[in-house]
């Protein structure tokens, strides 16, 4: 069993490494580089990215390389975030890389990004847990500035706003024209933006504020020592003397080479939302991609369980989202844990994977969220509204592969398909049937939304898949439903599916 | 409030050339104190003296912290290079007399026997004739190159009805002290150069030999690399140590019998002022001293090889293994360096082993600990290696081992645009059981087993995580991707060793002002830098106690009342050179103990990679502790620094205390053991 893992998060000011040892299910650090290279300007400004830049990341990743081999490290990832995701030419260099260097870099999606960093949380965070019984966790952006919400031990919101950092830069250097009190313009213009999201954050009553992400880890840094738990009554008073540009605050602040009107923005964005809670810190964590990233190494060398609650994260959030557009969540409930069942009876068989598991709830959850505007043909609506949403944890592909899934409940719709679900990748194709299949089945078991039939047992033979059910009541609606989903599944599997009454 | 820079080296010069006096020291041992002080002077001229002729040159007027002009400063150190020479040609000459008494004659020409001469005939003829390159100068020639530091005879030549100059370089490649035979002492020596003069004749056949001098120059040897343009530093230095041999003449040193018309050709010709000008009562470049050896039957003018102490135990096999049972202190030259040579072999041949990180600054000629890594690299191991290839006057030798160690699969480095690395540390990764463990060895001194045995260093062995993990951290950073470091226990100089430094007397101040006990104890070679110096004047005025130890130059000034009363500065100055940096804190009864390849010097906190680390083990930091008290109550090579300027020797016949000879005799078997036969010592007095 491996005991060296190694981390390379590609970002848009710096490339980092990290490697560690697990000794004693604890990972302890043995090397943590960063080395400045700005993707993410280049980027910004053509659209691409240099190639002299990119020969300076190719010299990095030779030395991470040789320093990962130094460990003797062979168990690792590499990923590049914003800059490579947003370059037009992030192909080309994802395979200069690889060819100089060896290393296997993958881009990753800002929703997987988030994730793995929170992730990173239960480790980084002594007391992760009273963090997660009830904070507001604030991640500015250069683009945009992401709001969650942890209470009673889960996330229970993510939403990103498109108030970013080098936009409000620009108003606030137009602002400054007309008048000096322009950081106070700014701040009434982010409250306004962003008074809609309050009232349901103050009904939490959050008692802890974390700011996260490389703006707040600079403003801490530059102006409370890099401490973990910055009290709230010292950034307010920081707070105030920017709203008033203070002479000596803004020097401070520029004689570190640090854009003003980009830390003004910052400042303000946090006092804004620093308002809506009850804390008596700002809680600054150390949280990383990159410790996001070995987390998941480690979970995966180890079987870990302890990053449980963080991987059901993306549960409680599919949940939020479909109580947002009422949905039955007594139905969504029970066909999800109908759908397990039948999942894990022909997991073994039919060699499915976690990931598999992981779509199929997300499809259960979120399937009937197409409902609420639209109440006939729902599922083409939710199919719409699933591949155009951005689940924390969950990539766009696999949004897309929910979103097929809910579509293919419906056995008219799964008609139209034809075989061939466009804009996926040949490989999914197969399985986005598979799962539709057996999310058709749980779908049709609770036709009538009364939860009349449990799946208590499966068995698998040479030709069929027993279905062992107990009934409650009267079950026509969804005996007739089911022989509907019996052709599709039959096709994918090669079984038929029948429904077995077990005795009391 | 501070003393000039360059008379407190001369000062530091003068003590090493007052070792001569030390009658308990053999005499051959008392004359290589000469030639020590020759060759340190030699550096002084190229580098320090060369600074101040460019600030001269270059029309720079203002004056420095202790309100010298450039000019003014010359002319204060020629003054007492004059006087210092003056004495130590006295003394030297002296010796050598007495040398003669005990079996040991040099011979100059003037007391050639017909015996000699036709011993040295021979020799001319067979083996020095053929190396040698007669240069006539006119003006249809360019000057030739007089190369730096190297024995000359200017010729002056008839030719036709003129006097013409001619020159012959005294080859290097031959040893300039040759042994004739049929003499009336033991051995008997002639120098080369009075042999070439001798057969001056032959080499100029067909022309007068109107009269000859023997001459030597001495160069600016500072060597200024535009690292900006550096696309390549190897080469770039490789062309900076080329240059060097044109660089400004800053001394011309004349030996006797010189013709005012040679001297003034010479001078000319040298563009060299009067000022710079030395006329030498005796034998040029006294460096030759330090080769003049004893034969077995004469082995009481000599002192016998120092054989340093194996200590601690370690296992031989698994030096890891004892390692791991705790860190491993090492003062040499005491204890051995071949603990360390013996680390850095274990690592290149165990299987387990999977790199080696080192920073080389200064290595020997025939470094064990070099070809240890080349055999590492080979076996496939990781290996980089920083070489310092700025470390003056080692440029040539550091590039030659850059190339070899390239050459065998070792991954150099050159260090960090503008900053010399100057730390010694060696970084060795090692899986153990499904576990990573890194090893460090930490010094004050440089990884060369030679100086090794006659520098006072001190170095830590530890496998502490903290270490290194902040040894890694260093690394990343000399490796130039990393611009900055955030070590935890470590300091490291440019970016946060001063401030550490500050931190730590700003303590002491405080412990003062709370009313508390507050002591400093600090080793090193110099104290120039002047924030530290301003620093150290507060924490006096707060009261506390500041003893220091610095071997060589000290700007600081002691003893001024409501200044810097509660300071003393004391310089020993030994068989051995002191050359370990030792940092003690009182810290109110929990105190620190701090080892760093740093000086108190601005180059070493502003524009060095250096690096400063605690001593954690208890009983270690007690035995380092005592060993600075040990040095604070030597009353035989300690030298007491004035508020003058001036160092007043201490001496106490009653119970001498010597501190480098305990320390060479000394026998114990643990660190507790040092620790009690040192207490009884210092108590005894």
């Amino acid at each position: 069993m491996d005991h060296l893992f190694a981390a390379i998060d590609l970002g848009s000011n710096a490339i980092k490494l990290k490697i560690v040892q697990v000794e004693n299910g604890i990972m302890k650090p043995l090397e943590d580089v960063s080395v400045q290279i700005p993707l993410g300007d280049e980027v910004f400004l053509s659209n691409t990215i240099q190639l002299e830049t990119v020969k300076e990341a190719v010299e990095t990743l030779n030395y991470f390389k040789q320093t990962m081999a130094s460990y003797g490290v062979t168990n690792y990832k590499a990923v590049a975030t914003s800059a490579l995701r947003e370059a037009e030419n992030s192909k080309n260099i994802v395979e200069i890389i690889r060819m100089r260097t060896g290393l296997e870099v993958e881009v990753v999606e800002d929703t997987i990004e988030k994730f793995l960093t929170y992730k990173s949380i239960r480790d980084k965070i002594h007391d992760y847990r009273s963090i997660r019984k009830g904070s507001l966790l604030v991640e500015v952006n250069s683009g945009s500035c992401d709001i969650s919400i942890y209470t009673q031990n889960k996330l229970m919101k993510n939403d990103e706003i498109k108030l970013g950092i080098k936009s409000l830069k620009y108003m606030l250097i137009e602002l400054e024209k007309r008048t000096v009190h322009y950081p106070y313009i700014l701040k009434e213009l982010i409250e306004t933006r962003t008074s809609h999201i309050w009232p349901n954050i103050e009904a939490k009553k959050l008692t802890h504020f974390l700011a996260v992400g490389g703006e707040a880890k600079q403003m801490n840094e530059l102006l409370f020592n890099d401490v973990e738990e910055v009290p709230m009554s010292l950034f307010k008073s920081y707070s105030a003397k920017a709203m008033a540009n203070d002479y000596e605050l803004r020097h401070k602040v520029e004689s570190k080479r640090i854009n003003w009107y980009e830390f003004l923005a910052t400042i303000i964005l946090y006092d804004v939302f620093t308002e809506l809670v009850d804390a008596q810190f700002i809680t600054v964590p150390n949280i990383s991609l990159r410790d996001g990233i070995l987390a998941e190494l480690v979970e995966k060398e180890f079987s870990l369980t302890r990053y449980k609650h963080f991987n059901n994260d993306v549960f409680t959030l599919a949940y939020e989202i479909s109580k947002r557009y009422k949905s039955s969540e007594s139905h969504v409930k029970h066909m999800e844990h109908t759908a397990l069942i039948l999942f894990k009876a022909l997991r073994i068989n039919f060699q499915f994977h976690d990931r598999d598991e992981t779509l199929l709830r997300l499809a259960a959850i979120l399937h009937e969220i197409g409902k609420f505007t639209r109440m006939r043909d729902y599922l083409i609506t939710t199919y719409e509204k699933i591949s155009n949403l951005d689940i924390l944890g969950i990539k766009h592909d696999e949004s897309l592969i929910i979103a097929h899934m809910c579509r293919l409940i419906s056995s008219s719709e799964h008609k139209m398909y034809d075989n061939m679900i466009s804009g996926v990748q040949p490989e999914d194709q197969i399985r986005i049937f598979k799962l539709a299949s057996i999310l058709s089945i749980a779908d049709a078991l609770d036709k009538g939304k009364k939860q009349r039939i449990t799946v208590v047992d499966t068995e698998i033979t040479e030709n069929n898949f027993y279905i062992k059910i107990k009934r409650d009541s009267e079950t026509i609606l969804e005996d007739w439903s089911f022989e509907f989903t019996i052709d599709n599944f039959a096709n994918t599997f090669g079984i038929i599916p029948e429904l077995k009454d077990v005795d009391e | 409030m501070i003393l000039n820079r360059e008379l407190s080296w001369l000062e530091f010069n003068r003590r090493v050339l007052m070792e001569m006096e030390d009658l308990t020291t053999p005499i051959l041992e008392r004359l290589r104190f000469s030639a020590i002080f020759a060759s340190n002077l030699d550096e002084f001229f190229m580098v320090r003296v060369a600074a101040i002729k460019n600030q001269i040159s270059s029309g720079y007027e203002d004056v420095d912290p202790t309100g010298l002009t450039a000019r003014e400063k010359l002319e204060l150190i020629n003054e007492t290079v004059s006087e210092l020479v003056d004495l130590q040609y006295k003394m030297t000459m002296s010796q050598l007399e007495t040398l003669r008494e005990d079996g040991i004659s040099l011979i100059r020409s003037a007391e050639f026997t017909p015996s000699i001469l036709a011993q040295l005939e021979k020799k001319f003829s067979l083996e020095i004739f053929p190396v040698l390159t007669p240069m006539a100068v006119d003006f249809s020639r360019r000057f030739p190159l007089i190369a730096n530091k190297s024995l000359y005879i200017g010729v002056k030549l008839l030719i036709g009805l003129e006097p013409k100059l001619a020159m012959v370089q005294v080859p290097s490649v031959l040893e300039r002290l040759i042994k004739v035979t049929d003499c009336k002492s033991n051995v008997c020596y002639v120098l080369l150069e009075d042999v070439i003069e001798t057969f001056i004749d032959k080499l100029f056949l067909g022309h007068q030999v109107l009269a000859t001098c023997q001459f030597r120059a001495t160069r600016n040897g500072d060597i200024n690399i535009v690292e900006d343009e550096a696309e390549d530093l190897l080469m770039v230095i490789e062309e900076a140590v080329k240059l060097r041999k044109w660089g400004e003449t800053v001394r011309l040193e004349i030996g006797q019998g010189e013709d005012p018309w040679l001297l003034k050709v010479l001078q000319d010709s040298l563009m060299v002022e009067a000022k710079q000008v030395f006329k030498v009562d005796g034998i040029l470049d006294l460096t030759f001293l330090f080769k003049i050896k004893a034969p077995k039957s004469l082995s009481k003018l000599t002192k016998a090889p120092y054989k340093p102490k194996r200590f601690p135990i370690i296992d031989k096999k698994n030096i890891f293994k004892t390692i791991r049972e705790g860190d491993i202190f090492l003062h040499h030259p005491y204890e051995t360096f071949d603990t360390v040579v013996d680390f850095i072999k274990q690592a290149s041949k165990d299987p387990h082993v999977l790199a080696i990180k080192q920073t080389l600054y200064r290595v020997s000629g025939d470094s064990q600990i070099v070809k240890a890594l080349a055999e590492a690299a080979e076996k496939g191991k990781q290996v980089t290696v920083l070489v310092e290839l700025r470390a003056r006057f080692d440029e040539e030798n550091n590039i030659n081992w850059a190339k070899k160690l390239e050459q065998r699969g070792v991954h150099v480095i050159y260090g960090i645009y503008g900053l010399k690395t100057h730390s010694k540390i060696t970084l060795i990764v090692r899986r153990e059981k499904n576990k990573i463990r890194r090893y460090l060895h930490l010094s004050t001194g440089n990884y060369n087993d030679q100086t090794a045995k006659v520098y006072t260093d001190m170095g830590l062995i530890t496998c502490n995580e903290s270490f290194g993990s902040d040894a890694s951290m260093f690394f990343n950073m000399v490796s130039g991707f990393v611009t900055s470091v955030n070590t935890s226990i470590m300091s490291v100089a440019p970016f946060t060793l001063r401030q550490k430094f500050n931190d730590l007397i700003d303590r002491e101040i405080s412990h003062a002002k709370a009313g508390h006990s507050a002591s400093i104890i600090a080793k090193m070679n110099s104290l120039v830098d002047l924030e530290i110096i301003e620093r150290l004047y507060t924490a006096s005025k707060a009261g506390v106690k500041i003893n220091l130890l610095i071997r060589g130059i000290c700007t600081l000034k002691p003893g001024i009342e409501g200044q810097s009363e509660n300071i003393t500065v004391t310089s020993i100055v030994g068989e051995f050179l002191e050359h370990s940096r030792i940092f003690y804190f009182e810290n109110h009864r929990k105190s620190e103990i701090y080892l760093s390849s740093a000086d108190w010097m601005t180059r070493n906190l502003s524009r060095r990679v250096e690096l400063l680390f605690p001593i954690e083990d208890a009983t270690i930091a007690e035995r380092i502790l005592y060993t600075l008290k040990l040095y604070l109550a030597d009353n035989q090579k300690s030298w007491q620094l004035t508020s003058d300027g001036k160092y007043d020797k201490i001496t106490n016949s009653k119970h001498p205390i010597k501190a480098q000879d305990i320390l060479k005799t000394l026998e114990y078997t643990s660190n507790k053991e040092y620790i009690n036969q040192i207490k009884s010592i210092i108590e005894s007095k």
